[in-house]
């Protein structure tokens, strides 16, 4: 991995990174700023997406939420990189927490960035009866500090001016950390013994190297006094909570007479946050709000706008391209090619545009809701007792949650999962059997009724619970840890709503079109060469062990390429009368569990590598004949 | 009774054995070593000291008392430099002393370097009549407030805790203990599992 270079696309500009915890109103604040959708680039060396725009010549940078320089996830190590190349960093704080993570601020501006301060969400700052003199900060610290209130756009004009003026500034040897007697010694010995060249100062780094960070350790291992600095930090008897406590207690005494507290009756809001905590509040909202979902995704984007522009697209789209192509292309494999059955207009962009696009997006729609008013991580905590029996923390449910709108996405979200093991379930389960909307959908549809729906949801969810305990059992690795910031509950504003869900529309078309386009070309060449005969043979052995006709082993062929692929084919069968009761439940259980779209399974491998892809697709092939078949048994198919 | 000498001596033996290291009977002053041979609390093997049954039992004893007064001075005295006055503060305290310190700081594991702490009669009964000051975040109900002290977690524990200002100094108010803990520092609320809540160790404030 390379340690400290922006992708080379990036560079050429001069570079702003918003930093700061997760749920400050980051993302809002760049929207703000740039006022454009994020174009999402993808950090070189590790694949984590980074939002990415202009403010004029300048680059935006949202880096993903960051706690401190010491990361603790995945997330946070990329962050702490990009932020060690912008020229500007913008410390983005929840107002009401400034005392929480002034001590960041003062790390950021020791380390030699050249630091502005945001306070955001200063209205509910002062909701909670907390003002804050934001001129006397700035006297104390010597960087601007500025408030604002991101999704109102009000302190963010002041913010734009700032950064303007200050992004040529560079980098000062400006120290604002002061350490007692004993820890100052041994942080000024530790930063003499450093003679390399790094991107924050000497100081910081002997700060982040007694605070035991692994990314510094592993950046001064090309000293040549090496040995001795490890030794130094191993054997000082300061510890690092030591070092962060008088951080701290620096902090406290910079904000004393910066902040005001006028005592103020406790919030509505607040006492309900406090209330869908508790189990019997928080389990009946968590079911409306999948209820939110299913109604928003699974009805009006499955079911009616599927169907009303699925209906369009055929009758105007898919038959002018035929008639035209019977018209002017002699040669029947290049008509195959674009029209027909599986062309690229008449399947591919089909798919995208008249099936997968109503639903992504009115699920992307819903979560973004739920994502900001704050329930996720309340549903997050409730689970956390059940995700731990299956080796994951609660947190898992964020990633599990948003595998039933996209996989594929929901595979990079496995990220915000501490350790690799939580990470490597958490595919596994997404890659098994988390059904995506688009599976979802046609389930519905193909469903007879609904008692064959409820077996379907209680079959995949005991295999999903079975594999994941297993899972947790064989895997090797670190515990899952549960320890989350739990939000306040807000109502969301539609603008941002309108942006998240814009923002992860335009990434899922990047990364999904040229896939769909890609795959029609495949089934063709896999016709034309006759390879798809050849394993559509292959796979009629387990498909009619498990007491299905023929006709079905193509559906799980294209159930790869696309799961939905593979649901509407059996949709088609289906509703041809090729199939009984039965055997359409055996259908639907096999085709859920059966292996991740091409897409997913293209994500896992660059995510967790080749080895482990081929193994979880090896094992969901494994697990959805074995289900398929006790299935079967179970309703006496075969 | 042996001198506090001979004492300091078998709490650097105990010390060196915690890293897999042996004594060198040559570091030892004479008079020392002598006395230490006499009471038959170390043999020598090869130039090196090992313990008897007997000074492994002294060792352990003192290496506790030294533990606890580390403990004791920096948490509830709020000494910064603990080590020196440990090192004469242990020869102070006697069995009885030893049981009501260490349950008023709540059985703790390790010294605040680190170090396990022997356990003594008293952690495995875990009764007594001292009223303890030191809690773990996991024994308090929702409402009660308090204040961390020190936590003892492994590494990426710790800079979880320290990342999200977890550290020795905060306070906090529980909000609530199930599912899982919810704790509220400032203006935020944190979720912790019960193992977590385990790791952090609290004075309770009524």
């Amino acid at each position: 991995m390379e340690c400290h270079s922006v992708n080379p696309k990036l560079s050429t500009d001069r570079k702003v990174a918003l930093v700061g915890n997760p749920n400050v109103g980051k993302s809002a604040l760049f929207y703000a700023l740039t006022g454009k959708y994020a174009t999402i680039s993808n950090y070189p060396g590790t694949t984590v997406d980074i939002a990415v725009a202009k403010m004029g010549d300048i680059e935006i940078i949202d880096t993903p939420g960051m706690h401190s320089l010491v990361p603790v996830t995945g997330e946070e190590e990329v962050a702490r990189r990009l932020l060690e190349d912008a020229e500007l960093v913008v410390h983005v704080v929840d107002a009401k927490n400034i005392k929480r993570t002034l001590p960041f601020t003062l790390q950021l501006i020791e380390a030699g960035f050249n630091t502005i301060l945001v306070l955001n969400l200063v209205d509910e700052a002062e909701k909670l009866g907390m003002f804050i003199d934001e001129n006397l900060l700035e006297q104390r610290l010597g960087v601007p500090v500025i408030k604002t209130i991101a999704t109102e756009k009000r302190g963010v004009s002041r913010l734009k001016e700032e950064i303007r003026k200050r992004i040529d500034a560079g980098k000062d040897g400006r120290r604002v950390i002061k350490f007692s007697p004993q820890i100052e010694k041994v942080v000024s010995e530790v930063e003499e013994m450093l003679e390399g060249d790094y991107s924050i100062s000497k100081r910081a780094m002997a700060i982040l190297l007694l605070l035991k960070d692994t990314i510094s350790l592993e950046m001064v291992k090309r000293e040549k006094n090496y040995d001795k600095i490890l030794e130094k930090v191993n054997v000082s008897s300061i510890l690092p909570y030591e070092i962060m406590r008088e951080i701290h207690e620096n902090a406290e005494k910079l904000l004393d007479g910066v902040v005001r507290q006028e005592e103020v009756s406790k919030g509505l809001m607040k006492k309900i946050g406090v209330l869908t905590l508790n189990p019997l509040v928080g389990i009946p909202l968590s079911i409306l709000s999948l209820a939110f979902i299913y109604l928003l995704a699974g009805y009006v984007g499955a079911q009616i706008l599927v169907d009303l522009i699925e209906t369009w697209y055929e009758e105007n789209v898919n038959s002018a391209i035929n008639i035209f192509l019977e018209q002017n292309i002699p040669n029947y494999w290049i008509r195959e090619l674009i029209g027909g059955e599986y062309g690229i207009i008449t399947l591919g962009i089909r798919y995208a545009i008249a099936i997968i696009l109503p639903i992504v997006t009115t699920f992307f729609l819903a979560f973004s809701i739920l994502e900001d008013s704050g329930l996720l991580p309340r549903t997050a905590y409730l689970l956390d007792g059940l995700f731990k029996k299956i080796g994951m923390s609660g947190r898992a449910v964020i990633p599990l949650l948003l595998g039933t709108g996209c996989g594929t996405m929901a595979v990079i979200v496995t990220r915000i999962l501490e350790t690799w093991r939580e990470r490597m379930i958490a595919t596994i389960l997404l890659a098994v059997g988390i059904p995506c909307s688009a599976q979802l959908g046609v389930m519905l549809g193909v469903a007879p009724d609904f008692r064959a729906m409820l077996m379907w949801v209680l079959i995949v969810t005991a295999v999903l619970l079975i594999t994941g305990f297993l899972a947790s059992r064989v895997l090797p690795g670190e515990r899952a840890v549960f320890f989350m910031e739990i939000p306040p509950i807000r109502i969301p504003k539609i603008e941002n709503v309108f942006y998240k869900t814009v923002s992860r529309l335009e990434w899922y078309f990047k990364e999904v079109l040229p896939i769909f386009v890609l795959i029609s070309v495949l089934i063709w060449v896999g016709r034309i060469t006759m390879v798809f005969d050849a394993i559509v043979t292959a796979l009629s052995v387990p498909v009619s062990t498990i007491g299905l006709p023929a006709e079905a082993s193509e559906v799980f062929l294209y159930g790869f390429f696309r799961r939905d692929y593979g649901a509407a084919g059996l949709f088609d069968i289906a509703s041809e009368g090729l199939l009984g009761y039965g055997q359409i439940l055996v259908a639907m259980v096999t085709l859920t569990l059966f292996v991740p779209c091409v897409a997913q399974f293209s994500v896992v491998c660059k995510e967790r590598g080749i080895g482990q892809g081929v193994l979880v697709f090896v094992l969901s092939v494994t697990i959805a004949f074995t289900a398929g078949y006790a299935t079967a048994l179970m309703v006496g198919v075969v | 009774m042996i001198s506090e000498k001979a004492e300091n001596s078998l709490r650097e033996i105990w010390m060196a054995e915690e890293e897999g290291k042996r004594v060198d009977a040559s570091t030892v002053e004479a008079n020392v070593l002598e006395e230490l041979k006499r009471e038959r609390l170390v043999d020598e093997e090869g130039g090196k000291l090992i313990f008897t049954e007997e000074g492994k039992k002294r060792a352990e004893k003192i290496v506790r008392l030294h533990r606890l007064a580390e403990r004791l001075l920096s948490d509830i005295l709020g000494f910064k430099d603990v080590e020196e006055h440990a090192c004469r503060f242990e020869h102070l305290i006697d069995d009885e002393a030893e049981e009501a310190i260490c349950t008023l700081l709540g059985h703790p594991q390790v010294c605040p370097h680190g170090r396990a702490i022997p356990s003594g009669g008293c952690c495995i009964a875990k009764e007594t009549e001292v009223e303890r000051v030191i809690y773990r975040l996991s024994e308090l109900s929702p409402g009660d407030e308090g204040e961390v002290k020190y936590t003892v977690a492994d590494d990426r524990e710790t800079r979880m805790l320290i990342s999200a200002g977890i550290i020795p100094g905060t306070e906090f108010k529980v909000i609530r203990v199930y599912p899982a803990f919810v704790i509220q520092i400032e203006n935020t609320q944190f979720a912790l599992d019960k193992k977590i809540a385990e790791c952090i160790y609290v004075v309770r404030k009524s």
